[in-house]
């Protein structure tokens, strides 16, 4: 019990280090973006994995968080620090109306609905040319430097810098996951997930917790593509492509949906993975394609429960089991 | 003999899924204090008259009236706060979770602070229930499981209780404490609204029964009269 904070602390000053031992700009820069996605699959396992809809609009939100963010930069001259809580309480919003017509369904009619509704999102970034410049997409975003009290302003334009801000900001998104799922409200996420209609007759608004749930999913991805479009500099109708989708349900999937930690593992592994195989060059898809297969079959719950089976003392385990 | 209050009143409730009619206007009375059992064959519609009167499902027309006021259409979660409890049929408890998380939740529409003696009048019903408050609700057996269900349904302070088939599944002794069990909430106050296919049980605990057949109430009367009815004894009590 007492090692759980200590590993923790550990993973975080390893996290720390990242910078400092990692000088190759191309791995800073899979590190980045593995934490942007860590950020946006926590707000999709809220969805996906505790209150157990399959969203499939997920990475519109992300893209939609992206292009609110530069578009209040390219407009009306807002930072990153304005734009990225603009972005996701504006996105936050939207989920919040598209919920609740769809929330109110389950099952296929949910999914099919997100589908049509990140398609039509795509197709509003791209043929609203006066506002979004349409395929040409939005150039010269910028990252805003950034003051700290005490230590005056700071450029984080390098990625070793930018690296800290995305950091910060997915601890402080896992944090906040993580108090949410152990909250009451959390607590009946579960409920709902397992019987539905049982919590309804015990008046638990089956429709009111994934609500919850899925605006606050929402925001995150909002948030994560906000903090993706300024460090890459440049938004696309691109960003609404079904492959982003794709990519995040297998890191929540095969990290272990329901589990927070998982899912933020996933990001990490399947941001690094298929980079790692460009050694095996025209073969790299195939590889991806068949650990992808191999992983579904041995670890259908998620790399994170071998994972606690073999690092985890057991008589630790037994005494934690209702807790995980 | 006193005029009782009326509590549940169906009137003219149809109900479609899809094109089916599963429900076909069906009227019922429940009045104050009664236990009125709903006997009927697999698959007549009997679980989905109490999913409909619990505002988990919607009906298509009619109108369903508890202590005068028309409930159709309210959502679950308002009409729980009225004083209906809904004590559902298969898999009617998280495993996961614990006999007392289970009590709690019961509560969930409550914020009186009696919730924990409350508690406490449930377990001195249910001993068994105090003596595994820890354990989760998975690994009780499905006799002590049915306990729970009930328990909990009692836990939100119900003027009227919703039993959906309390005998399913149970050892022959346990179908008999259950159905004790049920005749003490009605001794003790509640109204019963009672489904059962085991329609001997059923009978002999209530006071009224009505008969639903593919979705239409095709019988109805006291509950001693249905037994004698040789209709009902053919079709229902196998003789």
């Amino acid at each position: 019990m007492r090692g759980l904070p200590v590993a923790a602390a550990l993973i975080v000053v390893a996290l720390c280090a990242v910078p400092l031992v990692v000088h190759d700009e191309y791995f800073l820069h899979l590190f980045i973006v593995s934490g942007v996605f860590v950020i946006a699959v926590l707000g999709l396992d809220l969805i996906v994995g505790y209150v157990g809809q399959l969203s499939l609009a997920h990475a519109a939100f992300f893209a939609m968080g992206a292009y609110t963010s530069a578009l209040l930069f390219v407009r009306l001259k807002w930072s990153m620090w304005a734009g990225l809580p603009a972005a996701a309480l504006l996105v936050g919003l939207i989920a919040l109306v598209l919920g609740s017509v769809i929330l109110r369904t389950r099952g296929h009619r949910f999914i099919i609905i997100t589908v049509v509704f990140a398609e039509l999102m795509k197709l509003v970034a791209t043929n609203w040319v006066d506002m979004t410049r349409g395929f040409m997409g939005l150039p010269g975003l910028a990252v805003p430097p950034l003051w700290i009290p005490g230590i005056g302003t700071i450029d984080i334009t390098a990625k070793s810098h930018f690296y800290y801000v995305v950091l910060f900001a997915a601890i402080v998104a896992f944090l906040l996951c993580r108090a949410l799922v152990r909250s009451s409200v959390g607590h009946k996420f579960v409920l709902v997930r397992e019987n539905e209609p049982l919590a309804e007759s015990l008046g638990i608004s089956a429709f009111r917790y994934s609500m919850i749930a899925f605006v606050v999913g929402a925001a995150l991805a909002a948030a994560a593509g906000s903090l993706y479009a300024h460090y890459v500099g440049f938004v696309s109708p691109d960003l609404f492509n079904f492959s982003y989708v794709t990519i995040m349900l297998i890191m929540v999937i095969l990290g272990g949906k329901g589990t927070l930690v998982g899912p933020a593992l996933g990001a990490v592994i399947f941001t690094f993975l298929p980079e790692l195989l460009r050694e095996a060059s025209h073969w790299r898809m195939i590889v991806f394609a068949t650990i992808l297969i191999v992983a579904t079959l041995f670890m259908p719950k998620g790399i994170i429960f071998p994972l606690i089976t073999h690092l985890v003392p057991r008589n630790w385990r037994l005494r934690n089991a209702r807790a995980a | 003999m006193h005029r009782r209050l009326r509590m549940l009143s169906l009137a003219n409730v149809t109900l479609h899924r899809g094109r089916t009619r599963v429900l076909d206007d069906v009227s019922l009375v429940v009045d104050e204090g009664e236990l009125v059992a709903l006997i009927g064959a697999n698959g007549a519609g009997k679980t989905t008259v109490l999913r409909t009167i619990s505002g988990i499902l919607k009906p298509s027309t009619g109108t369903i009236t508890f202590r005068g006021k028309p409930i159709q259409g309210a959502d679950p979660g308002a009409i729980v706060r009225l004083g209906i409890a809904h004590c559902p049929e298969e898999r009617k408890i998280w495993p996961d979770m614990s006999v007392q998380e289970h009590l709690e939740l019961g509560a969930f529409i409550r914020n009186d602070g009696d919730v924990d003696a409350d508690m406490e009048r449930i377990f001195e019903t249910f001993p068994v229930l105090k003596e595994r408050r820890e354990q989760l609700a998975g690994t009780l057996s499905g006799g002590q499981q049915q306990m729970l269900a009930i328990g909990r349904a009692l836990m939100s302070r119900p003027s009227l209780v919703l039993f959906d088939e309390p005998s399913l599944g149970l050892a022959p002794i346990m179908v008999e404490t259950i159905g004790t069990m049920i005749a003490g909430i009605r001794d003790r106050g509640a109204t019963v609204l009672l489904v059962e296919q085991n329609a001997s049980l059923a009978l002999r605990l209530a006071d009224r029964a009505y008969v639903l057949e593919t979705g239409r109430i095709t019988l109805t009367g006291p509950a001693q009269a249905m037994i004698e009815n040789p209709e009902v004894h053919r079709a229902y009590l196998g003789g």
